[in-house]
């Protein structure tokens, strides 16, 4: 293949990506089904690693594939299948067609920067938590930017042309201001950074770059300028975007080289060559090194300061065992570290406020019904998604991509700022103001890539206990007005909130926990103002709920002799 | 005297109704009732959609609610992302007989909507009535934005006097009302007047200020419906209004139709075997006069199929 038809296979490659990425993530309508999703997803780098450290069969062999790709050619994955450098590709693009040329002239490579991304990474993965690996890691960037920019107005527009009915009106959940926040500062760094100075934060900031660039290193076929070729013209040098030709020295950095060819199709003379290592190796053994006299004054040589192997090879894989070292802590006992939560004791705790039932009124003794310690639906222990099995789980794998928000048809998925804590910002939290999670779903389990939230079916689904109700009579509205209500009865999907008889030809609710999926729907619909009567807390490790028998048949009524009215 | 009483009103409407009927050529086709008018039709017996069209006849036809180029709207419960087995939507068939009896009418448009519960986009597929509406050649329309709403007055009513009520029901000639019968956790009984909450927006309003008188307010919408059809041929016994299981139900084969929610309403809560009194809004909306729930004072037509 010519590096002409590469560049152009790279441009629609990339195309494709950039395109299917971002309708993945604006996917207002649903017309990317959560499989579809999984699938066009694959070979993103860092989601496949951390779910391939769960072993989640096949879906997560992606990252295997791009190491290999990356042993043989180098570094393809940053030029076409990572969606944010095919982003920064296009802005550089869109920018350089404003009419100002900007040369990006060779710069040393930042060698402690890389390995202090992965190391950051790392370091946090190691003390369960993905989020740094979140806010570096080029996808879930892509994911967070998608989700919290042109999601929102997708759904605007839709609802807007929907008014004329040629379409339907989709939901979508209110914007998330300091999501949409950070996802715009990490857009504004990105697209300045690609103007700029091209492909600077592949290799410097980005994790992956820094892992394939170290593999990259060894790849079978390299890019090699041939010295005989070479007249010094520095075309190569200035195309480069990711700043790595030294032409004064016929160098590639081949770790930061992400495979554009750029350099290929700007050599007049056809200097620079895709060649096996052995090859390359032979020519830089040869007369090569002699460097063209009236520039050899310029001393940088890139190789003088080799990356070290060592360093690059522990990080680069220090990511999965990082994962795969949180993941055999939390099977040990130290479980539900650090967030000193009620779930556990909730279920038939203490009773809440003494009167008569039997039970579903326990709650955590800390807090009270009222007064200033009264649990109320913001500072109880947040929701995480089913499949999500526990908060130590959830936060070490989530990089919060936001792909679990965007598929969540009930939209009571949303980005946590707060409720998570630091540990988890901007991962995803179920937030019962908004909605609640449907019985009958298990989108986001299906759609994860990194195993966060890991795959169930929708039976499987309807067992897990993801928080339960906590129900407080002297604020339910039958209690406190005397009128009959009954909407959180209403909204329960198994019958764990449901009426029972109370004064003056009343019903009141009441909790049965172990039936409680903990689905929010109660917490949802209550009209009880400013504190609910009825709110689901959160499990730090989720349970599995009692799944009634129930009966596949109707009874039948044997028709009366006289009407009854 | 010539106070406008019910009982006046009532007789004068039927009279009026029946006067219309009766010589009407356009009612030619079907047989008159030599009994009618009648306040309600009671069927069972039957399938959804047979029973319906026996009660329907009864009442003079269709074509006595629905006029040539007219837009009707009909409003089934579709809250719940249930199956038809579970009967917590209106059953599919007998929407599917309704919109087609409306079109064959003469109706220039059907329009099915409700404000649902669970998530619209699978309540509407689900309950198998999105099928039955697009077989029949109605259509379908979104409740879930605030912008399909517009804020009337409900003169009449005593606490919401205010409410955020849809366009489409609010725009048509003909509101067709045809709830399920359903027992509620917190109403006890879901039925035509409770159906109604479907075409509000904001429902945490009912709950929040009195549900029982919420309800009965619903009564005094701007627009009223022109035709009850209480779809009892698969109910909801237990866990209602949503349903857990088949089991729950119970298939009754019953169904009636008629102008006056109140006793309909009435009428199936004696059904379910609930006495009146228990349900709290039948008591009020007839003290509030919007019905008659004194059954005795319904003129009824009971047909066995």
């Amino acid at each position: 293949m010519s590096a002409h038809s590469y560049r152009r296979l790279r441009i629609a490659v990339g195309a494709l990506v950039l395109a299917f990425c971002t309708l993945a993530f604006a996917d207002v309508p649903d017309w990317i089904s959560a499989p579809a999703a999984r699938i066009g997803l694959w070979f993103q780098f860092t989601p496949s690693l951390l779910s391939l450290t769960q072993g989640i069969g096949w879906l997560s062999l992606g990252c295997l594939a791009v190491l290999a790709l990356t042993l043989l050619v180098g570094r393809v994955y940053c030029s076409m299948l990572c969606p944010l450098g095919i982003l920064m590709d296009l802005s550089a693009w869109l920018a350089g067609r404003t009419g100002r040329n900007r040369k990006l002239p060779y710069k040393p490579g930042k060698t402690t920067i890389r390995i202090a991304a992965v190391a950051i990474c790392t370091v946090g993965l190691a003390l369960g938590t993905a989020v740094p690996l979140g806010l570096l890691d080029p996808y879930s960037i892509f994911g967070k930017i998608v989700t919290a920019t042109i999601r929102p107005l997708a759904g605007w527009t839709n609802q807007l042309i929907s008014q004329t009915g040629l379409t339907q009106p989709y939901d979508f959940s209110p914007v998330a201001w300091a999501t949409a926040g950070v996802a715009l500062g990490l857009l504004a760094l990105i697209v300045i950074t690609a103007i700029f100075r091209g492909r600077l934060w592949c290799n410097t900031a980005c994790p992956v770059g820094a892992i394939l660039g170290f593999f990259s290193k060894f790849s079978l076929f390299r890019l090699h300028i041939s010295s005989s070729q070479c007249v010094a013209c520095s075309l190569c040098e200035r195309t480069c975007p990711a700043q790595c030709i030294d032409f004064k020295n016929h160098r590639i950095d081949h770790s930061r080289c992400i495979m554009c060819l750029n350099c290929v199709t700007s050599c007049k003379r056809n200097g620079i060559h895709l060649t096996t290592g052995k090859l390359d190796r032979g020519l830089q053994s040869a007369p090569t090194s002699e460097p063209i006299p009236h520039l050899q004054s310029s001393i940088h040589d890139p190789l003088a300061k080799p990356l070290p192997r060592r360093a690059i090879l522990g990080a680069s894989l220090a990511i999965p065992a990082a994962a795969l070292a949180e993941k055999h802590q939390g099977n040990g006992p130290g479980n539900g570290k650090g967030r000193g939560n009620a779930s556990g004791q909730g279920i038939g705790g203490g009773q809440a406020q003494g009167h008569g039932n039997g039970h579903g009124n326990g709650h955590d003794p800390k807090y009270s019904c009222s007064g200033p310690n009264r649990l109320t639906q913001f500072n109880k222990t947040p929701s995480l998604p089913p499949g999500a099995k526990s908060l130590r789980h959830f936060q070490s794998h989530c990089t919060a991509c936001q792909l679990c928000v965007a598929n969540c048809p009930e939209q009571v998925l949303r980005p946590s700022i707060t409720k998570h804590g630091l540990a988890g910002f901007l991962q995803p939290y179920q937030d019962f103001e908004v909605s609640f999670c449907s019985f009958n779903c298990s989108n986001c389990s299906d759609v994860c890539p990194t195993g966060a939230i890991q795959p169930l079916t929708i039976e499987d689904r309807q067992h897990v206990q993801t928080g339960v109700a906590q129900l407080f009579r002297s604020r339910c509205v039958v209690k406190t007005e005397g009128t009959s209500c009954g909407a959180c009865a209403e909204h329960c999907p198994t019958g764990a909130v449901h009426m029972v008889p109370w004064k003056n030809g009343l019903t009141i609710p009441e909790v049965d926990p172990d039936l409680c999926v903990g689905c929010g729907g109660c917490e949802f619909i209550c009209p009880v103002r400013p504190d609910k009567a009825i709110i689901v807390v959160g499990h730090t490790t989720h349970q599995k709920a009692k799944l009634p028998e129930l009966g596949d048949q109707n009874t039948v009524r044997k028709i009366e002799e006289e009407f009854p009215f | 005297m010539s106070d406008l009483t019910r009982r006046n009103f009532l007789g004068t409407t039927a009279a009026a109704t029946a006067t219309i009927v009766w010589n009407n050529p356009l009612f030619a086709a079907t047989t008159p009732d030599p009994d009618g008018p009648w306040d309600m039709v009671a069927v069972r017996n039957g399938e959804a959609d047979t029973m319906y069209h026996a009660g329907i006849a009864a009442l003079g036809g269709m074509k006595s609610f629905v006029k040539s180029g007219q837009t009707v709207v009909v409003k089934p419960n579709i809250a719940w992302d249930k199956p038809p087995e579970i009967p917590a939507n209106t059953n599919p068939d007998l929407v599917r007989a309704i919109v087609k009896d409306c079109l064959a009418a003469g109706a220039a448009k059907v329009i099915v909507f409700d404000h649902t519960c669970h998530n619209w986009q699978k309540s509407y597929p689900n309950s198998g009535i999105e099928q039955a509406v697009k077989d029949a050649g109605g259509e379908m329309a979104p409740a879930n934005l605030e912008s399909h709403y517009r804020e009337v007055e409900l003169k009449g009513a005593k606490t919401v006097t205010k409410a955020l009520v849809h366009k489409h029901l609010l725009d048509c000639d003909v509101l067709i009302n045809v709830p399920i019968l359903k027992h509620h956790g917190g109403a006890k009984l879901s039925l035509c007047m409770k159906n109604l909450m479907g075409v509000v927006w904001d429902r945490r309003f009912f709950h929040k200020n009195g549900l029982d008188q919420g309800i009965a307010d619903l009564c005094f919408l701007p627009k009223k419906p022109d035709l009850n059809i209480i779809d009892a041929y698969r109910i909801l016994r237990k866990n209602g209004p949503q349903g857990r299981a088949p089991e729950d139900g119970e298939l009754t084969k019953y169904q009636m139709i008629g102008t006056d929610m109140v006793a309909l309403d009435a009428a199936a809560a004696k059904l379910f075997g609930l006495a009146q009194e228990k349900v709290g809004y039948i008591g009020i909306a007839n003290q509030m006069g919007a019905g008659q729930s004194d059954l005795s004072k319904v003129k009824i037509k009971r047909v066995t199929l």
